[in-house]
């Protein structure tokens, strides 16, 4: 690992491999959750062309869902874009989380970035971080990569007109779940993170159920992430009240000018 | 529902994903963001993730919490966590995970679906 980050040269080749190697076992939970979209389209009768138009042009799963129910229940166009627009609004927070990482990269590359930034594709790249620097190349692969399993997975049931049974006779719709535990449990460094991680949760659940239930994820996750930065800033700010330590440090380090 | 308001539907709700996207990218790229924000940010995809993984879990589309299939999603979870922290391998959680689903629906039949 570390001799990637110190070294930017490495080969194209190398950096597509990477890239893919990183999505690939995203996508086995990602046809899943495409094969449902398309399932769930041609129940509400979609056709076949537009579901996988939706998938190719929205591009973000579970608001794909969400909007094909609010058309169906005959809602108006505002409030189904402002829904999708609510739902949406993590991948705010998301990129903005991502935005220190990737000056290297141009314009245009930051906007074909930013067009694949769906859930898993942030959840691959937010868990790599640590270890190495975002590469356009191989970043945008991973991506790519994710695109073309959800399309895939789209196509493979409006095509063939795949009904929900046989989804769930082999429990594919745990698959999604499946993939974000994994990434939860590769996201977690220390147990500051844990804990906000699991206050996430745990309000996003409570809040389903508040008035505010459209708001459910990005209150659940602003309100975990304010909590743990207040308390990790406290405990940053602690050294400074002990100066016994800090001197002991400033005498080792001195006496070699 | 018309063919104008599906493709309206559309194309207004690609191009807000895509702006909520693109935007914090764009702008947020070449600025020094002060202390707070770049600890607030640390905290951002644990728990994003942990919010998106909860709810689909615990809540039905619907908005119900703890309907039949979010008791067997929530049962699945425990030694789908546990292979998750142990292997740290994708495949070996989604085959236990689905597995199980499959397996109980298998079993216990009817009472499992909603």
């Amino acid at each position: 690992m570390s001799e990637v980050s110190t070294n930017p040269e490495v080969s194209t080749k190398q950096q597509v491999k990477n890239g893919l190697r990183a999505a690939s076992s995203m996508m086995l939970g990602y046809l899943p959750l495409g094969f449902t979209v398309g399932v769930i389209a041609l129940r509400y009768g979609v056709h076949p062309h537009t579901a996988l138009s939706m998938s190719a042009l929205i591009y973000a799963g579970s608001s794909q869902l969400m909007a094909m129910e609010l058309l169906y229940s005959g809602q108006p166009l505002f409030s189904i874009l402002l829904t999708v627009f609510i739902c949406n609004l993590r991948h705010l927070l998301m990129s903005a989380s991502l935005a220190p990482h990737v000056r290297s990269f141009s314009r245009p590359q930051r906007s074909m970035f930013a067009f694949g930034l769906c859930d898993e594709a942030f959840a691959i790249h937010a868990s790599q971080l640590p270890q190495r620097p975002l590469s356009f190349i191989e970043g945008i692969t991973t991506n790519l990569a994710l695109y073309g399993a959800l399309l895939l997975g789209t196509a493979v049931a409006v095509y063939s007109g795949a009904s929900e049974v046989l989804l769930r006779q082999m429990g594919l719709d745990y698959a999604p779940i499946a993939m974000f535990v994994v990434m939860l449990v590769m996201l977690i460094e220390d147990r500051l993170q844990l804990a906000s991680a699991a206050l996430c949760g745990i309000l996003a659940v409570g809040l389903r159920q508040s008035p505010a239930a459209t708001w459910s994820l990005v209150l659940a996750t602003a309100i975990g992430a304010t909590l743990a930065t207040w308390q990790q800033l406290q405990r940053e700010q602690r050294p400074k009240r002990r100066p016994l330590h800090s001197l002991c440090l400033d005498e080792v380090s001195r006496p070699q000018p | 529902m018309t063919g104008a308001k599906i493709w309206l539907c559309i194309l207004g709700s690609a191009l807000l994903t895509f702006l909520l996207r693109y935007l914090p990218l764009e702008l947020l790229a070449h600025r020094q963001l002060p202390r707070p924000a770049i600890v607030w940010l640390r905290f951002v995809p644990s728990g994003v993730v942990a919010a998106i993984c909860m709810e689909w879990m615990c809540v039905a589309k619907d908005g119900v919490a703890l309907s039949g299939d979010q008791k067997l999603f929530l049962a699945v979870s425990l030694p789908s966590f546990l292979v998750a922290y142990f292997s740290r391998n994708f495949l070996a959680t989604v085959l236990c995970g689905c597995g199980l689903t499959a397996l109980a629906r298998f079993t216990l039949g009817a009472s499992s679906h909603l």
